[in-house]
């Protein structure tokens, strides 16, 4: 299919797209009057019966608890599906001779280093300070995950590919990974047995506004923030993986 | 009823299309995931619009924003909340696929890459 004819295909069904959604967007409630049944009864209730003032929180990991396990292990599958097609293989493309020398080699000066090294220290501290302020205010084991994984890449990006590959040692996070993602499972058949239903929150839920507060909420939180912190560094640590050649020896 | 009321669902469905505009005409396949995310993105700016209440906060609530005062949809941001994770995945899991590609054909011009002979 030529270009040219490409676009007229497209900006046709586009047009017939955009005009379905104009209609849809008729039966729309109008932009800021939106008041749903479900979350009026939520904000009314929510930080009174679980002591959380996060209430996206208590969306997230309580009353939609199971929802959310099934979330977590779509990221889980996924990043075992990286795994598999990429784990063992690396790299085929040629690439610059910089890329397999160490930081001393390519002359990186000692401040890069240091300032990186503390960046990476001061991001993973941040992404642990949003996840366990999940209950109290924004922030959550998914956002913190995310925060604390990003840390490693500070190593790669200023140390160096050798200081990363000690750092992020793929065996330790993947077990990590694996030991978040059935945590959340266990909880669940843990209140299964002792409070009768699946992720029942049944335990003390503390006082409104500390930092451990919201009962079961926290220790999923936790689980989940190990679950994607630890996926992230291996998703990280995959990827800067490809980057590197093939030695003659190791083919 | 003015026409400011839906200007954010506009700007939803300038971004889907944009997106999909980008994935018909890539020439690479690394662009075409991100215009996939720019596709996704737009999904995020409907579900939060649809959620947003005129003079309202947020779903937090503390002392100093006592429960029970106004406050925009918590379910719609705990939606788009999954919604951000699954698209991590998603472009995790594309580009993984990508690499695949260019080891395997040596290309990744998806005009090049005709359907795969035995």
């Amino acid at each position: 299919m030529s270009p040219r004819s490409r676009t007229i295909f497209f900006l046709g069904f586009a047009a017939i797209g955009f005009g379905v959604l104009v209609y849809a967007v008729q039966g729309l409630p109008q932009f800021g009057t939106f008041s749903g049944a479900y979350s009026s009864f939520l904000l009314s209730t929510g930080t009174m019966a679980r002591s959380i003032e996060n209430i996206a929180t208590a969306v997230n990991f309580d009353y939609r608890g199971f929802d959310t396990m099934g979330e977590e292990y779509i990221f889980f599958t996924s990043v075992t599906g990286v795994l598999f097609m990429l784990s063992g293989l690396r790299g085929r493309a040629v690439q610059h001779e910089e890329r397999n020398e160490t930081a001393q080699t390519r002359g990186q000066s000692g401040a890069i280093r240091m300032i990186a090294t503390g960046a990476a220290g001061f991001v993973a501290a941040n992404g642990i300070y949003v996840a366990a302020h999940t209950t109290a205010t924004p922030g959550g084991g998914f956002q913190g995950g995310a925060v604390f994984g990003s840390a490693f890449a500070f190593i790669y990006l200023g140390v160096g590919y050798a200081a990363f590959m000690t750092t992020a040692k793929r065996e330790i996070f993947d077990a990590f990974e694996a030991f978040g993602a059935g945590c959340y499972v266990l909880l669940g058949v843990a209140t299964a047995f002792a409070a009768g239903a699946f992720l029942k929150n049944s335990l003390y839920t503390g006082q409104s506004g500390a930092i451990v507060s919201g009962g079961l909420v926290y220790l999923i939180n936790a689980a989940v923030f190990i679950e994607i912190a630890c996926g992230f560094v291996v998703l990280l640590s995959v990827f800067i993986h490809q980057t590197r050649q093939v030695q003659e020896s190791e083919e | 009823m003015s026409w400011t009321l839906y200007f954010p669902y506009a700007v939803a469905f300038w971004l889907f299309f944009i997106g999909c505009f980008g994935v018909a005409h890539s020439r690479n396949l690394i662009h075409t995931i991100l215009s996939l995310t720019v596709v996704q993105s737009s999904t995020y700016i409907l579900l939060l619009s649809i959620g947003f209440h005129a003079k309202a906060g947020a779903p937090i609530f503390s002392p100093a924003n006592p429960p029970g005062s106004p406050s925009v949809d918590p379910i719609v941001q705990a939606l788009t909340l999954t919604d951000i994770v699954v698209g991590a995945t998603v472009t995790a899991l594309l580009l993984t696929l990508t690499i695949q590609i260019h080891r395997r054909r040596g290309t990744i011009d998806p005009r090049d890459l005709r359907p795969m002979r035995g």
